[in-house]
């Protein structure tokens, strides 16, 4: 079920000409962060100094629409971290290590056989896990709406994000913040599973007799991995963040990049990870009813820089962050523990069986997620024309398009989208949960009786989104 | 390995893109701003604020529009200038108007500058006021255009305009 060293899958470094000698080339990442770590800077600088309207600002805009969009419905499925590969928010920090943009150093002191600055601390071997980045997503996230409509809110956010990363990185080794503090590194994490496209050794007896390991280690060529990572051993997408790096490093040109089955991943490690998906099903539950629904009272609460109700603040708060990291949980717990009465098989660990049935909710919700940006692209889509002709809503005007009206693009087809993109999730989830249980309670009826709660349990969830989107 | 060149380079990339980017806002700003007649034209910005229902001299813009409400504009003019409005919104759609000088009323619509000429006659007290709803405060959004004489004469007493007062957005700055 999950991908492998071994798994099959289009070679995509030999069927895409040229792609191999751009992956491989040292400014390739730099030539790709650049553009992105201007436009970045600017974001800033307009929810600083722009307009505090946040539908005039770039900063909104782009990022909240535009780019969100494109993360979930785009990158993700298509290209798993290929925002990892492009985000600057790392890139100072990085600078820092390396005291070098495209170059690589060899010696100590350092990690590994690279030279590197700074105090080079290990992580913490306690918070080595995305606790911290599932925490600091749900805070982020309570104070979402004002996140995505407020300016300044986002831009503080984003420079926040910065110094902090560029601070880790003095002291902590590596990506450190990357791999265990970004809250966007968590999500992107869990829903590369899903993802067509993967790093892996191409032949794993080839990593096997490999005593240099420059993909883990570094060496002239490249950087050791800068996610801490085994390159050689990895068999899901979640921790790799597609620096290619590795493809630089290995001296024995194994490591590929893969086009393969949509889903390849299908198992959470640990309960970290399961809550991750609770938290993102949860998440994308409670946006929808507050941006898409039609309970005003609750859209009020949940944006107390808008009317300042600060006791409803608190109720949603604390109903959202029952709803992730207890209600949710719980539910899933007994429809896994009923999952394993009704299979029969009271001897498989607890544990194994609620992570195991919990990757059900990795497909489904990163659809859930995709089905309600759908709306929000469609019927916000315009004001993208607006701002790239006024993008800090002074009253610029650089292509003509600063008074483009707001213009729904076919919002009424919103549904007919929507609903199949969550039946797929579905679909995909239900394939999940059967695969696991087949193996954790052997094919037959066994299995089918075993998943049977939790895909009751998955099509309820998947209808509730269904009846918020639709009605 | 380390390229002098390489890393030269793609350091002056990222300082170009670090003092590129402000410069070229501050260009855009000032161009945005530019004023074609500016040298015989007496211009007055102007951003309409909806929280609080008034209309300031201060430019409203992310890092202070959360922090504080700003103080109410009290423009002054003379009687035969030449005189621009350029007006702001800093959150939703207001209006403009200055009936006695039959000037708007006009929409204010945020993200964008709202331009307004007119050249007063007489000297005296006008009322600028809000003339679409804006919000809470929105009966109680007005200003006092002040027109001296031609050399900067006080106005007659007699003209001299009493707002009504604020009741439900009392004033905290002025």
């Amino acid at each position: 079920m999950n991908g492998s060293p071994a798994s099959k899958g289009i070679d995509l470094l030999r069927a895409v000409p040229g792609l191999k000698w751009l992956l491989t080339r040292r400014w390739f990442q730099f030539a790709v962060v650049l553009p992105n770590l201007a436009f970045f800077y600017f974001f800033v600088i307009a929810g600083v100094f722009g307009s505090p309207v946040g539908s005039r600002n770039i900063s909104i805009i782009f990022v909240w629409i535009l780019w969100w969009f494109l993360l979930i419905a785009v990158m993700v499925p298509l290209a798993s971290r290929v925002w990892c590969t492009v985000c600057p928010i790392p890139f100072f920090g990085e600078w820092y290590q390396r005291r070098a943009l495209i170059g690589v150093r060899v010696g100590k002191p350092g990690v590994g056989r690279n030279q590197m600055a700074g105090f080079n601390k290990r992580w913490p071997k306690a918070l080595s896990n995305i606790w911290l980045q599932n925490f600091s997503f749900l805070l982020l996230c309570t104070f979402g709406v004002a996140l995505i409509t407020r300016p300044i809110v986002s831009a503080l956010v984003f420079a926040g994000l910065v110094g902090l990363a560029t601070a880790l990185h003095v002291v902590y080794r590596q990506r450190a913040f990357c791999s265990y503090v970004c809250p966007i590194s968590g999500f992107l994490s869990l829903y590369s599973m899903c993802s067509f496209i993967e790093i892996r050794s191409e032949d794993p007896d080839t990593c096997a007799r490999c005593t240099d390991k420059a993909c883990l280690a570094g060496g002239d060529a490249g950087w050791g991995c800068p996610w801490n990572v085994n390159p050689s051993k990895l068999d899901r997408n979640n921790y790799c963040g597609l620096c290619t790096e590795c493809l630089k490093t290995c001296t024995h040109d194994n490591m590929t990049v893969r086009a393969r089955p949509f889903c390849s991943d299908t198992r959470l490690k640990g309960y970290d990870e399961a809550y991750k998906a609770f938290i993102m099903i949860s998440l994308a539950l409670a946006y929808s009813v507050v941006l898409m629904g039609p309970w005003g009272t609750i859209k009020d609460w949940a944006n107390p820089t808008e009317r300042g109700r600060w006791g409803g603040f608190a109720l949603y708060a604390s109903a959202l962050w029952a709803l992730a990291l207890v209600i949710v949980p719980a539910l899933f717990y007994a429809a896994s523990r009923l999952g394993r009465r009704f299979a029969g098989a009271t001897h498989v660990p607890m544990k194994e069986i609620f992570l195991g049935f919990s990757g059900v909710l990795v497909p489904l919700g990163l659809m859930a997620w995709i089905a309600f940006s759908i709306p929000l692209i469609l019927v916000n889509g315009s004001y993208i024309i607006n701002v790239v002709s006024d993008p800090m809503g002074r009253g610029w005007d650089l292509l003509g398009t600063a008074r483009f009206p707001w213009t729904p693009f076919y919002p009424q087809s919103a549904p007919y989208l929507q609903v199949p993109v969550l039946f797929i999730g579905l679909y995909y989830a239900l394939r999940s949960g059967d695969g696991f249980a087949r193996s954790a309670f052997g094919a037959g009826p066994a299995a089918a009786k075993g998943a049977a709660p939790v895909a009751i349990l998955s099509t309820a969830v998947a209808c509730g989104f269904l009846w918020l989107f639709v009605g | 390995m380390i390229s002098k060149r390489d890393e030269l380079l793609s350091g002056f990339l990222v300082l170009a893109v670090l003092a590129g980017i402000p410069w070229w806002v501050m260009r855009q700003e000032r161009s945005a701003n530019a004023v074609p007649d500016g040298a015989n034209v007496h211009v007055i910005n102007l951003t309409a604020v909806a929280d609080g229902g008034i209309y300031t001299f201060e430019d409203m813009v992310g890092h202070n529009y959360w922090r504080r409400r700003p103080v109410v504009a009290r423009p002054v003019v003379r009687v035969g200038e030449k005189v621009l409005f350029r007006l702001r919104s800093a959150d939703v759609t207001h209006g403009f108007s200055i009936p006695e000088l039959q000037v708007g009323p006009i929409y204010i619509e945020p993200g964008s500058v709202t331009e307004v000429r007119f050249e007063p006659s007489e000297p005296g007290q006008y009322l600028i006021q809000c003339t679409f709803r804006c919000g809470g405060c929105h009966e109680e959004m007005f200003a006092i255009l002040e027109v001296l004489g031609p050399h900067g004469e006080p106005f007659p007493e007699d003209m001299r305009l009493k707002l009504p007062p604020r009741v439900k957005c009392p004033l905290r700055d002025c």
